[in-house]
């Protein structure tokens, strides 16, 4: 292609880029250079702000309690990620192969839970999680388990939430995987039969490939939820018992708004983003979106 | 409709709803509104709901926008909303994040506008205990009530038990005779921690701690890891891990609602919930645990966030709901539930003959007038240091941490606060 025609090309791509890429500049490039700014600073919102370079940052890390927000995120992540992936897809596939009686009630049901409010999530499940007046304890002792205590026992607080966060989130995921599973044309599965493929061999060879797209998009919005989860802890736990469920948007939501020191806030957020930004360029790079685009 | 017509007809869409947004503060202060922000929930709220409607028909020229809900992120918006030029004319604060948000509120004797207590025509001694409202020597809002903690017990489990229900325990010894004789009845004894969120059970320490004579801060330190600090946590944790009156991780309020817990510590601001509830229950102080008689315990207070444009006039706007205000106080008290810290309210026979007086208040007016309800102690960074402390405080009272390790921790934690 001559180069004055590949430099128009580019000119009229840019030009339909251009109404995206000025709300992008806005609303996500300018904040996240402005909170790295803040971060930088001993930030005082009504007088003068005092620049401290990256003295926020190195207190942050000799501050075991951040260190333990760090890493309870990312046990939360390592318990949610895959389980609100793993319940959308599985439910997906039976619906998909109408192995399931109801189908459409059981889309609905799985769905509905997305469409509520984080905090009646949390309200609703701290109240079935009660020890005392608890469903799920309760039936727990009917049938002749004595039930942990889930959100005051260290141990199990994390995954509980991620079980709750899979409840929450799962429908929505499903329904994200079930327009990949859509996408992919029935051919494909008659030919690999006439050649003797089975379900197993289908499922790794046609539906997962061709599910990429997809599964990077909701891998993406899921790893998101994941390490930035706030309104689930704020509500069930405060972060209790002790510190085993303070995450990290939890942690800087009390150093912003309970200690209103917002240059460490942004500190922890600036974190958070870089290890978001990091880890969904690996997925990119692992599920291949680039082969996709091409 | 052509292309043309449709993109006009949108336009003129677009201006007009544009033009028909309203956000609370901007509007507030530009068409006369007084907004009126609080953290209440629950059973205070619907006592401010109710004053305010009677403001609002006694005085129909006040435009009130009353909001109310929010609670754990309350600072978080009154300090941006005033960062954000868009706060509210009046707020409400808890006493120990009164130093926390000094910054953003007017001194209440020295506004743009003048003195907003001459503005309402009152003085600082029709307040009861003005000296509350002082930071740095500025009065940075006006008294509104004094709460704190009480027990809430249960009279029809105390009847079963075999205690007498028209008597709460006066001493420690009867108060923990009490509460083996409910246990023994199979059901919970006492809860000294409402949800058994982590600042309940620090507060309910901190009130032991100050029974045994013990500090919580001192000369700018954690004063709390010394052998008072160790008894009175002890003491606590024994509660659930020794004596078996309850466990650890349970709701409180849940128990008591559901008529299990025969004992509950529980804020002045719970009357209304427990009245609704239909449980046959009375209302007293903590005994003397160790060597003081103490609850934990705190002032609200009505103040004045910095505007960005318009002082004068939202001051005076403010003045005079205040105005409006303050022959409400009795009733803030009666459905509140919170000692109002209004003379004449507290001396208002028709306060005292109200059902509030007559089952919880009179408890704790007693309580507040005989210095039994404590405060926390004032520190700009007081909120640093509870966070700091509580979580080791609950893992003590999960029995997941020593008490020595636990208030060892939490020294070190809040005095990392307090010099950061």
């Amino acid at each position: 292609m001559p180069k004055s025609k590949r430099n128009r090309n580019g000119a009229i791509a840019l030009l339909f880029l251009l109404p995206y890429l000025v709300l992008w500049g806005i609303f996500a490039f300018v904040p996240i250079v402005y909170g790295f700014f803040i971060s930088l600073h001993k930030w005082n919102p009504i007088g003068t702000s005092k620049f401290i370079g990256f003295q926020n940052y190195g207190d942050l890390f000799r501050n075991p309690r951040f260190v333990g927000a760090l890493w309870n995120t990312l046990i939360y992540a390592a318990w949610a990620i895959p389980l609100i992936l793993l319940v959308g897809l599985v439910f997906a596939l039976l619906l998909r192969r109408g192995q399931l009686p109801g189908g459409a009630a059981v889309e609905a049901a799985l769905f509905f839970p997305y469409l509520l409010n984080v905090s009646v999530v949390g309200i609703l499940w701290r109240f079935l999680l009660d020890p005392d007046v608890g469903i799920v304890p309760y039936y727990l002792r009917v049938v002749g388990v004595d039930p942990p205590n889930f959100l005051n026992s260290p141990m199990i607080v994390l995954p509980t939430i991620a079980v709750v966060s899979a409840w929450w989130l799962a429908g929505y995921r499903m329904i994200v995987f079930r327009a990949g599973l859509n996408a992919i044309p029935d051919d494909l599965y008659e030919a690999a039969s006439l050649d003797g493929a089975g379900s197993v061999r289908q499922f790794f060879f046609i539906t997962l490939p061709l599910m990429r797209p997809s599964i990077l998009f909701a891998a993406i919005l899921t790893l998101v939820a994941g390490m930035c989860m706030l309104g689930q802890v704020l509500v069930m736990t405060n972060g209790g018992p002790g510190t085993a469920s303070e995450v990290m948007a939890l942690f800087m939501y009390r150093t912003a708004f309970e200690s209103f020191n917002f240059g460490q806030a942004a500190a922890v957020g600036f974190i958070l983003f870089v290890i978001v930004f990091g880890v969904s360029l690996v997925l990119f790079r692992v599920l291949g979106l680039r082969s996709e685009l091409s | 409709m052509d292309r043309r017509n449709f993109m006009q007809s949108s336009l003129a869409l677009g201006l007009v709803g544009a033009g028909g947004l309203s956000f609370p503060g901007t509007s507030a202060a530009a068409d006369g509104k007084f907004w009126f922000n609080t953290l209440f929930h629950g059973g205070d709220a619907d006592a401010m709901d109710a004053i305010v409607k009677k403001i609002r028909d006694e005085n129909p020229s006040l435009n009130i926008d009353l909001t109310q809900g929010s609670w754990t992120e309350y600072y978080a918006q009154l300090y941006n909303s005033v960062v954000a030029g868009e706060a509210p004319q009046l707020g409400v604060v808890d006493d120990f994040r009164y130093e926390s948000v000094a910054d953003v509120l007017y001194d209440v004797e020295d506004t743009p506008a003048g003195n907003i207590l001459d503005l309402m025509g009152v003085k600082p001694d029709d307040f009861a205990q003005w000296d509350t409202t002082k930071v740095g020597g500025k009065s940075l809002g006006l008294p509104l009530d004094q709460n704190g903690f009480g027990l809430y017990y249960n009279k029809d489990i105390f009847k079963e038990a075999g205690l007498d229900p028209e008597r709460f325990p006066q001493t420690r010894e009867e108060f923990e005779h009490a509460c083996d004789a409910i246990t023994k009845i199979g059901k919970v004894a006492y809860h000294p921690a409402l949800s058994g969120a982590t600042r309940y059970i620090r507060r309910a320490w901190m009130a032991l701690l100050w029974s045994a004579k013990g500090e919580y801060l001192k000369d700018g330190k954690a004063a709390f890891n010394d052998d008072r600090g160790v008894e009175s946590l002890q003491y606590l944790v024994d509660v659930v891990q020794k004596r078996g009156w309850n466990k650890p991780g349970t709701d409180g309020i849940n128990q008591f609602l559901a008529g299990e817990l025969g004992i509950l510590q529980n804020g002045t601001w719970f009357y209304l919930t427990v009245e609704n509830a239909k449980i046959n229950y009375g209302c007293s102080m903590p005994p003397a645990f160790f060597e003081d008689q103490v609850a934990w315990g705190g002032y609200h207070l009505l103040v004045l966030p910095k505007q960005s444009s318009d002082e004068e006039a939202a001051l005076q706007r403010t003045a005079e709901f205040l105005k409006a205000f303050t022959p409400h106080y009795s009733m803030w008290g009666e459905m509140g539930g919170a000692v109002p810290l209004w003379n004449a309210a507290l001396s208002d026979p028709e306060l005292k003959k109200s059902r509030t007086w007559e089952k919880t208040l009179h408890v704790f007016s007693k309580a507040a007038a005989d210095g039994v309800i404590r405060a926390e102690p004032r520190h700009p960074k007081i909120t640093d240091v509870d966070t700091a402390v509580e979580p080791f405080t609950q893992e003590a009272y999960n029995g997941t941490m020593s008490v020595k390790d636990a208030l060892a921790r939490a020294e070190d934690a809040a005095n990392r606060a307090l010099e950061s």
